[in-house]
């Protein structure tokens, strides 16, 4: 029960946000949270079956894109192109990493990052993609005669696609589907042996994860209302990876969420030495690592003390089977 | 007409056979017994039944369907188990877990179904569930449902390795070396689950070295040296026959 | 296409074949014997190139001794990556590759700000050009392809010495090469050092040429990842072979595309990982699980 009110109570928090932080740079350090997690949310359904992809920039882009073309160049309303860019972006996934996926775990990681560089290339030197210099003035969403120009009505629209994107990987991750990706992560060999598809499978996880990539750039441009291909870097698809492993890897919900947060916030504290922020990062990344390889969430694993919230820690996990697995 | 139809299987590595022409019958209801000195070919048979390797020549037939080439899901969907000398377990889960996962074949209804979490897919859900516990009190694993299948002592993962298999809801069973690094007691409980496995219908073919075992509880016995049958008979012929002495002679065997 | 300019292609071709070569021969290396992606060794080729104009045009060495003192100095810090960091990775492949990634970061930022954004450049260590048959070859780029092959064909030498059969073993089995008594641990610092090594002096080589640029490192990177996912991840014959390849289709795909010609790669790539996914002289390379 008192994790029912936890729950009601923090949906109640985000809801009313925009109404107790006034502050409109707060409220976009918020929206870029959001926006990164579903990044993050990208590559972890992929990892859940240990795919490792380094491309999720490049399949963030073809959806910006995808979305600024249709609704500069074709006239059409934001609210088909946004759906569209998803598309576009799980059919560009489907076309070139089922090829990849066929070649092996190993080769779809390599892979990855080579589409991705592609892809940016490609956007820099086509001049009907705006070219390196970028595309500008991308219309702002509209409902009817009401213009999305405020943090708030962002942040809301934000807060929808988080939520649809996280409610939806929940639900997935409690079906069979969910259950298959989680014996393929385990075992790939054996979940083949239980009857698995798991070629399948970890294709479905992709295109998915590539989906809502896409649906997370169609919202950066038209939020942003400015596109350059350096945005979609391949730096920008390890901070997606970055977003999992600091949160943890283990939490395939709850830690690109906490890790987004954490990306998002650091350079804010870290503004005085902005200059070294390539090298803190970095130098993070390896403590992490070293140290704190399960991630941020798993701290109430290791330190006893904060035991208490364990329970909500482990709640977050999303691993549905047996209760049991709480007890750690 | 046999439950399993093996003719003219070959699998070349290289330019080693593994198996060589191997012409096979397994048939429904026996419990069939491998023997063989190491390398004579028997684990290599297995993956090419359960489909990880691709034959290089022959043929596969099951149930009188030809499966040969056919990926180690699909086969495993038409029916043949199987357990692995490691015991290949998911060790992050618990007992009852891991034989719950094994049970993917076993879902009706809709993608849409399961993922809305509907009546039917909870249904279904609990359903599972049952058999899950079914197969673990069958096995004698219901007290340990609750540990962590990397925590078992050894004779129990590979006890927890049979049951996975047992989850495909097979009508052949092919257990590698089920008994292997088992004590006595293991051993013995080994042999009782196994017989009554095929008392509930199910055809097993067994590779063991164990030959004390495998005389016991085989209906039938082929002996395999270098990738070729040497020998087929009944265990009483067979451990007296000189063809099967011979390639055992000089390799560390217990007998 | 004239002659000229096919054999302009043709040349620039076999030096970009060389350089791709010498840093996919480093990576492929340290991939077969330590199963490590090295996602920093990009960034080695870029140090390398830096360094040396540090060396050659700061503290005014000789180009030659320039080259060595790279060679050393990449080595070494390669073996303090594997000693200090990628040593303590246990946690699992993904970690280690962002552990890799983070230094590779830290590096590339200390370039910045240590010497800037700017494109560097050394005088050059040879000049003029030849006439070739209508082609105008300069020496300086000779010079960078007699370089490059001097450095495969050494490191080819080089597997044939104690040392590379070990490294050779362990690549194989690194249990049963450490049951005939090879020190994995000794091998792997070694494997490390001299792959890292390799793209130093790479970079090195190329910066009379090319010069030293930020982004350097990176985008050899992804052409190497190209090279292997082609060439077969693990080979080392694989990746000289499709080292030549892309060099040719860049060089030549140049000429018919632009820019584009990367495109183009990745049109190459996608027909052969239908016809041949582990590559052309692939060897099946799991992830570690």
């Amino acid at each position: 029960m008192p994790e029912k009110i936890l729950k009601a109570a923090g949906g109640l928090v985000l809801v009313a946000l925009p109404f107790i932080v006034r502050n409109d740079y707060y409220l976009h350090l918020i929206i870029c949270i959001f926006m990164y997690s579903m990044l993050g949310l990208g590559f972890s359904i992929m990892w859940k079956n240990r795919l490792i992809t380094c491309g999720q920039a490049g399949f963030w882009a073809v959806g910006a894109y995808t979305s600024t073309l249709l609704v500069m160049n074709a006239g059409v309303p934001f609210w088909l192109a946004l759906p569209a860019a998803g598309i576009a972006s799980a059919l560009v996934a489907l076309l070139t990493l089922s090829i990849a996926l066929k070649a092996g775990p190993l080769q779809f990681f390599a892979i990855t990052l080579v589409i991705s560089f592609i892809i940016m290339q490609v956007l820099g030197v086509v001049e009907f993609f705006g070219g390196w210099h970028g595309i500008f003035n991308i219309p702002r969403p509209t409902i009817g005669s009401f213009v999305f120009l405020s943090k708030t009505s962002y942040y809301y629209l934000a807060l929808f696609l988080l939520s649809a994107n996280v409610l939806i990987f929940y639900a997935l991750y409690r079906s069979r589907i969910g259950r298959a990706w989680t014996a393929i992560g385990l075992s790939a060999s054996l979940a083949e042996m239980q009857g698995i598809d798991v070629y399948r499978y970890r294709l479905a996880a992709t295109v998915i994860g590539c989906f809502f990539a896409g649906i997370c750039g169609s919202f950066y441009a038209h939020y942003q209302t400015v596109l350059i291909p350096n945005t979609f870097s391949f730096e920008c698809s390890i901070f997606a990876q970055m977003y999992a492993l600091i949160g943890g890897l283990s939490y395939y919900i709850a830690g690109p969420i906490a890790g987004a947060a954490v990306m998002v916030l650091l350079p804010e504290l870290l503004r005085p030495v902005a200059e070294f922020q390539p090298i803190i990062y970095g130098v993070l990344l390896i403590l992490i690592v070293v140290f704190l390889p399960g991630g941020i969430l798993s701290i109430p694993q290791r330190f006893p003390v904060v035991r208490g919230f364990a329970q909500i820690g482990a709640k977050l996990k999303g691993l549905p089977i047996s209760i049991k697995n709480l007890r750690k | 007409m046999a439950l399993l139809e093996v003719r003219g299987l070959s699998k070349y590595f290289g330019g080693l056979a593994a198996v060589d022409q191997l012409d096979l019958d397994v048939f429904a209801g026996e419990i069939l017994g491998l023997i063989g000195p190491n390398g004579a070919g028997k684990t290599t048979f297995f993956n090419l039944i359960s489909g990880f390797y691709k034959p290089t020549r022959g043929k596969i037939i099951f149930e009188g369907e030809d499966i040969t080439g056919l990926k180690p899901h699909q086969i495993a969907k038409r029916g043949i188990g199987r357990s692995f000398q490691l015991a290949t377990l998911f060790r992050g889960l618990t007992v009852f877990d891991n034989v719950f996962i094994g049970f993917h074949l076993d879902y009706g209804g809709g993608v849409l179904g399961q993922f809305l979490h509907t009546r039917a897919a909870r249904g279904e859900e609990q359903a599972i569930r049952e058999k899950t516990l079914e197969i673990l009190e069958v096995m004698g694993l219901a007290p340990l449902k609750y540990e962590l299948a990397g925590n078992l002592p050894h004779g129990y993962q590979k006890i927890l390795g049979v049951s996975l298999a047992l989850a495909t809801n097979p009508r052949l069973l092919l257990l590698d070396e089920p008994v292997t690094g088992m004590n006595p007691t293991e051993t013995l409980e080994m042999v009782h689950l196994i017989t009554n496995i095929r008392d509930k219908g199910i055809t097993l073919v067994l590779v063991e070295h164990n030959m004390r075992t495998i005389m016991e509880i085989s209906d039938r016995i082929i002996a395999l040296d270098y990738g070729k049958k040497i020998v087929e008979g009944l265990p009483h012929e067979i451990s007296e026959n000189e063809k099967v002495i011979e390639a055992y002679l000089g390799k560390e065997e217990e007998w | 296409m004239s002659l000229g300019l096919f054999l302009q292609s043709l040349v620039n071709a076999v030096a970009i074949a060389g350089t791709y070569g010498v840093v996919a021969a480093g990576f492929t290396l340290v991939l077969g014997v330590m199963k490590i992606f090295n996602f920093a060794h990009g960034q080695f080729y870029m140090l390398g190139a830096f360094l040396t104009f540090a060396f050659c045009d700061l503290l005014h060495l000789p180009y030659i001794v320039a080259i060595i003192a790279v060679f050393i100095t990449m080595g070494l810090l390669g073996m303090f990556l594997q000693r200090f960091i990628i040593r303590h990775t246990y946690a699992g492949f993904f970690h280690q590759v962002l552990a890799t990634i983070a230094v590779g970061m830290i590096l590339s930022q200390g370039v910045v700000l240590s010497l800037g954004k700017t494109d560097r450049f050394i005088t050059p260590v040879v000049r003029g050009m030849i006439n070739v048959g209508g082609t105008v070859l300069s020496y300086e780029k000779l010079l960078l392809i007699f370089l490059s092959l001097a450095l495969i064909v050494g490191l080819h030498y080089m597997m044939k010495l104690k040392a590379g059969k070990a490294m050779r073993a362990v690549a194989e089995d690194q249990e049963t090469a450490e049951l005939q008594g090879i020190n994995a641990r000794w091998i792997f610092l070694l494997t490390m050092g001299l792959g890292c090594g390799l793209a130093g002096v790479a970079g090195a080589v190329i910066i009379p040429v090319l010069g030293a640029t930020v982004p350097m490192g990176y985008n050899i990177f992804v052409r190497v990842l190209i090279i292997i996912i082609i060439g077969g991840m693990g080979s080392m014959p694989g990746a000289l072979l499709a080292a030549l390849l892309v060099g040719l289709i860049e060089s030549f795909g140049y000429q018919f595309v632009g820019a584009l010609n990367e495109v183009l790669l990745l049109g190459c790539l996608i027909p052969l990982l239908l016809l041949r996914p582990g590559g052309l002289l692939g060897r099946p390379l799991a992830i570690p699980e």
